[in-house]
């Protein structure tokens, strides 16, 4: 069986996602996710470790990159690191009023995600703002099994056995 | 059966239903049914529980063969969990939508969730003392529309009722502040139902008395029925010998949630090592659920796992039928609680019954303090500090080696008065004046 975990927004629920990945992988299931936030080291593992993978939407339509080359200055790289990081709280507060149909635009455009989505068995909207992606999901797929939360994919896990 | 008094039993969480105070709900309907009562239940739908809370079967057959259980509809929309029943609405302003929900959901009753409940209650309490003369009715919170039923049977049908808090409505448990303010509209069911009410059950005395202080003029039919424990599962009275050679065994059962103080349990674990040599031998099991998921918070797993080297250990989850064999591997018990000084948690009474010494690793202000005082062998830290909590493990380390029989016995009959039955059954069979 194959599960697709949508996260909708900037917020991360990160302990629980990570225990439902790893039963999922428990369970002989393959998690893929979709995820607007880029995610740690060890969700990254636990999401390889069943076979699936991630796939990440940035807001601004561009994939994200590994630089070519080394900078050339390591002061400016600094300076660059540190900006963004001063930035992060106000990304996260556009992000968290980012609309759901934006999201679900955005997924259901994107060659990867969209492949993902098609094998899946069960499509699960982490958050509230990824209910719109897993909505249309359905509404495309019949054979879908679509579902809201965490909760309900552990109990659609335990139906089929998991 | 003719010529038995008839209680209605309004209750949310019923069996199969896995939430928690299903264990309450399930002895008091067996304490009426075992006091000589025909009891009916009024509960919601099985498939409520399989879709929003999750069922254990084995639960239902612990219900007294005499009950019948009503079952009536529920539904929880916003717990849906197939995105494929959702409106349009939902999906595309989800915002939106839960606000309407929950203004919708507290016009028939001011409860968000439960409120739109009161119309299926209403209806059902209507047909069944239709069917047959109801004695007495008894509504468990929470939900507390379930008090709406009992509420028309007394406006309706004159039928006296009985109101049995779980918490508290308007009062929060872990602050202590309240939460519905006077003059609201739940301020005014509340002091109204208790009005009316033939008596009110609360957990614990806090929580009692808060209310007493709180609706002085219904203070003398507030009584405490606290949760007490099953003996079917607890482990009363178990007999293990320690053995300072192999070292002691400190246990903890049950759900580590957030506001339990686990680093401070390690810290103080690792300073009671240095303060008895029989501990230095002696190892922590953690039995239960770390976090509220099915597989450990892997914070609190990190946690434990910092107290590995001194034997920190973490055990995974019981089920309810093993409990008993898991206390029986215990040389002391560990009470390791959040602060609430209205929070009594059911372990309490669990670890009371083994007569085992109890080290309480919590705020003194607890609500727990207050259930323990006068147990023989507790042995309270007087803070959160790795020291004092390093000196209680100590002393109950020493009482556990000592392992005197008579003050053992002594423990298990102060925990006497706190099973489950022992609370009940002088509250069904007083309520028996009610229906003569």
């Amino acid at each position: 069986m194959r599960a697709l975990l949508v996260l909708g927004g900037p917020r991360l629920a990160r302990d629980p996602l990570l225990q439902q990945v790893r039963a999922l992988g428990a369970a002989g299931w393959q998690a893929d996710v979709v995820s607007f936030k880029a995610l740690d080291e060890e969700l990254r593992a636990a999401v390889h470790a069943t076979g699936g993978e991630v796939v990440l939407l940035l807001p601004t339509g561009l994939r994200p990159t590994v630089p070519a080359l080394a900078p050339r200055s390591a002061a400016l790289a600094r300076v660059v690191r540190g900006l963004v990081r001063r930035a992060e709280p106000y990304r996260t507060k556009v992000l968290g009023r980012m609309p759901g149909w934006a999201y679900a635009r955005r997924l259901l455009h994107d060659i990867d995600a969209v492949r993902v989505a098609r094998a899946a068995d069960v499509a699960a909207a982490v958050d509230r703002d990824a209910g719109l992606v897993v909505w249309k999901l359905a509404r495309r797929r019949p054979d879908l099994t679509a579902v809201n939360g965490l909760g309900a994919l552990a109990n659609v896990m335990t139906r089929y056995g998991g | 059966m003719p010529g038995r008094p008839h209680v209605l039993y309004v209750v949310w969480g019923f069996p199969p239903c896995r939430a928690g105070g299903v264990y309450r709900a399930l002895a008091t309907a067996n304490a009426f049914a075992r006091g000589g009562w025909d009891v009916t239940v009024l509960t919601p739908e099985r498939e409520a529980f399989e879709r929003y809370t999750g069922v254990d079967p084995s639960l239902e057959e612990r219900v007294d063969p005499s009950v019948r259980v009503e079952r009536i509809p529920f539904s929880w929309p916003t717990l849906e969990p197939d995105v494929r029943q959702w409106p349009a609405l939902r999906a595309y302003a989800p915002r939106l939508w839960a606000r309407a929900r929950k203004e919708l959901d507290q016009v028939p009753f001011p409860e968000p969730a439960y409120g739109p409940w009161r119309r299926e209650l209403e209806k059902a309490v209507d047909r069944l003392a239709a069917e047959r003369r109801i004695d007495l009715c008894v509504a468990t919170a929470n939900p507390h529309v379930t008090f709406t039923a009992a509420r028309r049977l007394h406006d309706k049908h004159g039928v006296p009722y009985v109101m049995d808090y779980r918490d508290a409505w308007s009062l929060d448990v872990f602050s202590g502040d309240r939460l519905h303010q006077p003059g609201s509209r739940v301020e005014k069911w509340e002091r109204s139902l208790m009005t009316d009410a033939r008596e009110v059950w609360f957990v614990n005395e806090p929580i009692r008395a808060w209310h007493a202080a709180t609706y002085p003029e219904t203070a003398s039919k507030l009584r405490v029925v606290a949760n007490g424990y099953d003996p079917e599962f607890a482990a009363e009275g178990t007999a293990r010998v320690p053995s300072t050679e192999a070292g002691l065994t400190f246990g903890y059962v049950g759900t580590v949630s957030g506001k339990v103080p686990l680093a401070e349990l390690v810290e103080g674990w690792r300073a009671a090592r240095a303060l008895d040599p029989v501990l230095e031998r002696s190892r922590v099991e953690i039995h239960g659920y770390l976090g509220h998921y099915a597989l450990p918070n892997p914070a609190m797993q990190r946690v434990v796992e910092s107290g590995a080297d001194v034997g920190v250990s973490y055990e995974g989850p019981v089920p309810k039928a093993a409990v008993r064999s898991v206390y029986e591997r215990f040389d002391a018990l560990l009470l390791v609680l959040g602060t609430g000084r209205y929070v009594t948690s059911g372990k309490v009474y669990e670890y009371l019954a083994t007569g085992l010494p109890i080290v309480s690793v919590h705020d003194p202000g607890n609500a727990a303090s207050e259930v323990l005082r006068g147990y023989p062998l507790w042995f309270p830290a007087a803070s959160l500090s790795a020291a004092d909590v390093g000196r209680a493990l100590a002393d109950a380390a020493a009482a556990a080696v000592a392992a005197d029989p008579v003050i053992r016995s002594a423990g298990v009959e102060f925990a006497a008065r706190y099973r489950r039955d022992r609370q009940l059954d002088p509250r069904v069979s007083e309520l028996k004046a009610v229906a003569a």
